[in-house]
């Protein structure tokens, strides 16, 4: 499996780190409004450590992915319309936007809130900001508009894939898969 | 009457020899640090006392609510039933039964501490720093920190027993300035 994106598909450090991110974002998501709605308890917690802990490694994951688009190509779009591969690129680049203001907003909300964090029990967060009650509700709203903003996205994104594999027919999906 | 006479004379006596001292509540600090997911999170006691005097000994009571953590939500849990149940509980008291010497200006106090309507016997060892002042009032600064089991106080029971979200070991510090009014003072002996 070639290393490299060409122009007709992705190479596996792409693919890898697409499907690496959508697992921990699908696992992200519900986690997040679960630990959320139940009362204060250690799985509380506990399951706030493993979101936080996700959270950043899907943070991690966007700047690797950006960093490696940078340095190399990305497949060309295929033949759509203007408007489709303009609403594409949006979706896209909201995407990548979201994977890095979701854990930044909630990296804030924590450290305003003055919790410490250490991700996966194991390595020590640093705290961005200062106790701050304020703040600590403005990220949380933020974080909350955001992830709300990723669900429609991802919506969109992932049935625009199956739409391109099982009504056009076409090969967008099997150069992202392996 | 001679014998009643003596007796008054011996009370008087002791009055007078007895310095009372009394924490400055706005130059004084009781810190308390806790693991949070394995990582110290800070907490304080905003209104607390400490009364010193040769009768008394050492007097040291906290007012729970007065408890601040620097995150609300934290602050509303820990004056639930499970940990500090304020609302039964409001008051910390020590009493000290012995205060022993170990070096220049460093004491143990031995005494008993009653947290949440629990009594544990406890030693609180501490240093006490007079101040060089030429006035009536007399000042000392008086600092120390010990650590403290909230298992043993029923603190966080029976959900966060374990101590592995909210550790067990609580360490407890504390700044007080004291001043007494006497005109003669000793450190606690």
């Amino acid at each position: 499996m070639a290393m490299r994106n060409t122009e007709t598909r992705w190479g596996w450090p792409s693919k890898l780190l697409h499907w690496l991110t959508a697992i921990l974002i699908l696992i992200q998501i519900p986690l997040g409004y679960y630990a959320e709605e139940l009362k204060l308890s250690p799985l509380k917690l506990d399951l706030f450590v493993w979101h936080k802990s996700i959270g950043i490694l899907i943070l991690l994951l966007a700047i690797e992915r950006l960093l490696w688009r940078m340095i190399g190509t990305i497949p060309k779009a295929l033949d759509t319309s203007v408007l489709q591969r303009r609403l594409a690129q949006l979706a896209h680049a909201t995407l990548y936007g979201l994977m890095i203001a979701l854990p930044i907003s909630g990296w804030i909300t924590t450290s305003a809130a003055n919790i410490p964090t250490k991700l996966f029990w194991l390595i020590e967060l640093p705290a961005i900001t200062g106790p701050d009650e304020a703040l600590k509700s403005m990220a949380a709203e933020v974080h909350e508009i955001c992830v709300t903003l990723l669900i429609i996205i991802l919506v969109v994104h992932i049935g625009a894939a199956l739409r391109h594999h099982f009504i056009l027919r076409d090969s967008i999906l099997k150069r992202m898969w392996f | 009457m001679m014998k009643y006479l003596v007796l008054i004379a011996y009370f008087f006596c002791q009055l007078t020899s007895a310095d009372q001292w009394q924490s400055d509540h706005s130059l004084s600090e009781l810190a308390y640090s806790v693991n949070f997911e394995q990582l110290p999170i800070k907490g304080q006691f905003k209104d607390f006392a400490v009364n010193y005097s040769h009768q008394q000994q050492l007097r040291v009571v906290v007012d729970i609510t007065s408890a601040d953590m620097g995150n609300s939500d934290i602050n509303e849990a820990i004056r639930e039933f499970d940990w500090f149940n304020i609302k039964q509980h409001s008051q910390a008291i020590f009493l000290s039964e012995t205060i022993e010497a170990v070096s220049e200006g460093a004491f143990i106090a031995r005494g008993t501490l009653q947290l949440k309507g629990i009594t544990k016997p406890v030693s609180v060892p501490f240093n006490w720093q007079l101040s060089d002042s030429p006035e009536l009032t007399q000042h000392a600064s008086m600092s120390g920190a010990l650590t403290l089991n909230r298992s043993d106080f029923s603190i966080g029971s029976p959900e966060w027993a374990s101590g592995d979200q909210i550790g067990l070991d609580v360490s407890v510090s504390f700044k007080v300035k004291m001043s007494s009014t006497a005109s003669i003072s000793n450190a606690p002996e």
